[in-house]
């Protein structure tokens, strides 16, 4: 009786205490593109790399990091169309906020209500787990926050982490290269270094993807343009 | 009615069935947090189901949020709520009242379907509302210390209820400072 | 709705003291002269109810049987407080449903350990209001302003009597619809007495 004869069923924990399932997903997030997020003092990055399994796909109209309202927004790492459903729930309660009470969402109640539906996934009939870790960055009556929420649907706030792929590799370099007082500039070109640590190849401003909120409290998506200024000003 | 750094919120405490007066001790301006407070006029058995509603939400708001509500966001709440039952109405006209977070007064009346109506100098809600308009236009004046909020307060209040029969027996004034609230209750025409 | 009743209620030093009218009539037609409109809640509640009078079996049955099921699940009794506050979630609901509202003002009234005696307005709408003494039906408009004279603080079991029957000649004497019988009951510590006033 090992662990894999209880990996089959979501609901049913193993000897262990495990749910194999949600260990199960835990995988398809590591075997997907590296995503990362730094809290600086001013704000926050989240970067991603956008993997093209061809250099004939169309590169411009994928955007993995989304907007969630206008001060928060968010990066996964792992299946895409498990991130799109998770996107729309947390936009629409989002708004569902705003309409009841006319203020922006604080982040940790997006975060809680997000890791509230994951949860459901894992302890109902008929349902798989979602494929994906999230990384929510947002600006908020606050400061500054960072979550990173997993398939189980626990979450935790972070200075600096990083999920997918590279993500054992792209927290230590974060550790090194982490202070609680760095600037949001900086951030940028931190994170842009980690990204370039783990690339298969040669980082260009169209194969990866930064999302930025300052303490003006706007979420925004940079450009290429901007994303070729900073690789410039790294190298 | 606003003052500086403080805010008031009276109301009468009769509860009647058109003429007939039922009792005299009835409160309808309900304390939400140490800077906040909502009154409610009309229906008294809406002015009771609204506010054990409100101190539902509330409860789970500071739980969920770790923080208590701003007047502002608790006006709009008062709002939703109204509206969310635009096609059989609760038969309330809500007012909220309170200080934000830079002890600044923030006052709003409502009608029974939610529109707000922000002001910066007094509300007046009721069966008398008319008469109260007239009398707070009359005697505010602008930055007023507690001790003459409360007089300005009271003796408005005292001067409508003289003349709207369905209102009166007697008042409660609760002023709101940053230091904490005052409440005081006045004698009124006990008619 | 027509309201042909009399019913009232008062705090004494140490019990509550509830009268109704056992008149059951249809405009000019008496149905029934020994009509018992104070329902027993459980061994230290009554409810006297004025108004429809199927409104008041759903109601009072509702109640009476949900007070018995929360005492036997949990081997505790409600207090009157929190009997009149469920009361009132109820009404409050059914106003704005698709069976209506229930047709029927109320008085309740109870002695707890804790509290003492305590007696609550509860209109058709969901009013609810802790008085020393109320009426409903057709009594207020006589009776209030004589319990408003002569009820006073504390009073003993004799002096509430008396009060007693003070509000039932009052309404005797002005109330076009003949009511001659009363029940009068009194709850207080040792439970729940009928009294003959007469």
């Amino acid at each position: 009786m090992g662990e894999s004869d209880y990996s089959f069923s979501l609901t049913t924990f193993s000897p262990s205490g495990k749910l194999t399932q949600i260990e199960y997903a835990l995988n398809a997030v590591a075997a997907g593109a590296t995503s990362l997020g730094i809290k600086a003092s001013n704000g926050i990055v989240l970067a991603t790399e956008k993997r093209m399994s061809s250099a004939l796909m169309d590169e411009t109209t994928l955007q993995k990091v989304a907007l969630v309202t206008e001060n928060v927004g968010m990066v996964y790492s792992g299946m895409g169309p498990d991130s799109r459903v998770l996107i729309r729930k947390a936009r629409k309660n989002a708004q569902t906020y705003y309409q009841t009470y006319r203020e922006s969402i604080p982040v940790s109640q997006v975060v809680r209500q997000i890791a509230s539906v994951m949860q459901e996934y894992t302890q109902s009939g008929g349902v798989r787990p979602f494929g994906v870790s999230l990384l929510v960055a947002g600006y908020d009556y606050e400061g500054p926050h960072l979550y990173q929420v997993d398939p189980s649907g626990s979450y935790f706030a972070w200075k600096a982490s990083a999920i997918g792929k590279n993500m054992v590799n792209a927290k230590t370099f974060l550790e090194k290269r982490y202070s609680d007082d760095i600037e949001l500039e900086d951030a940028i070109h931190t994170s842009i270094l980690t990204l370039k640590e783990g690339f298969e190849g040669q980082v260009t401003a169209n194969n990866i993807e930064l999302g930025v909120v300052g303490d003006d409290k706007v979420f925004r998506v940079l450009s290429a343009a901007e994303i070729k200024d900073y690789l410039g000003e790294v190298e | 009615m606003s003052g500086d750094g403080c805010v008031a919120i009276a109301s009468d405490t009769r509860l009647g069935q058109q003429y007939q007066t039922i009792a005299m001790d009835v409160p309808r301006m309900f304390k939400m947090h140490d800077r906040l407070f909502l009154g409610l006029t009309g229906l008294y058995t809406d002015t009771q189901t609204l506010y054990n509603l409100f101190k539902f939400k509330l409860s789970m708001y500071k739980m969920r949020e770790g923080r208590e509500i701003s007047p502002e966001t608790f006006a709009n709440l008062v709002s939703s709520t109204l509206y969310e039952k635009r096609f059989g109405p609760y038969f309330t006209e809500p007012i909220v009242v309170g200080l934000d977070k830079d002890n600044k007064p923030y006052l709003c009346g409502m009608d029974l379907l939610g529109a707000l109506a922000c002001e910066p100098d007094f509300v007046t809600l009721g069966t008398s509302t008319e008469m109260l308009l007239g009398a707070c236009e009359t005697f505010y004046r602008e930055n007023m210390n507690e001790d003459q909020l409360f007089e300005v307060v009271s003796q408005t209040l005292m001067m409508a209820t003289d003349r709207d029969c369905l209102s009166g027996w007697g008042g409660v004034v609760h002023i709101i400072s940053k230091e904490g609230i005052t409440t005081k209750t006045i004698k009124t025409r006990q008619d | 709705m027509s309201m042909l009743d009399s019913i009232f209620g008062f705090v004494g030093k140490d019990f509550v003291i509830c009268a109704a009218d056992s008149t059951n009539a249809r405009s000019v037609v008496v149905m029934k002269d020994d009509l018992d409109k104070i329902k027993v809640l459980d061994d230290h509640k009554i409810l006297a109810m004025a108004g429809e009078v199927n409104s008041i079996a759903d109601l009072s049955e509702y109640v009476q049987k949900n007070v018995m099921l929360y005492s036997l699940r949990t081997s505790i009794s409600l207090s009157t407080a929190a009997v009149a506050n469920f009361m009132r979630g109820v009404i409050a609901k059914a106003i704005r449903s698709r069976g209506g509202a229930f047709q029927t003002n109320m008085i309740l009234a109870g002695y707890d350990e804790a509290d003492g005696p305590s007696v609550y307005f509860l209109d058709y709408l969901g009013t609810l209001h802790k008085l020393n003494y109320t009426a409903q039906g057709l009594a207020p408009l006589f009776v209030m302003s004589t319990m408003d004279r002569h009820w006073k603080e504390g009073m003993d079991v004799d002096e509430a009597i008396q009060l007693v029957k003070m509000c039932i000649s009052e309404v005797r004497k002005r109330v076009l619809v003949q009511q001659f019988k009363y029940t009068v009951k009194i709850v207080d510590k040792d439970g729940i007495r009928v009294l003959d006033v007469e």
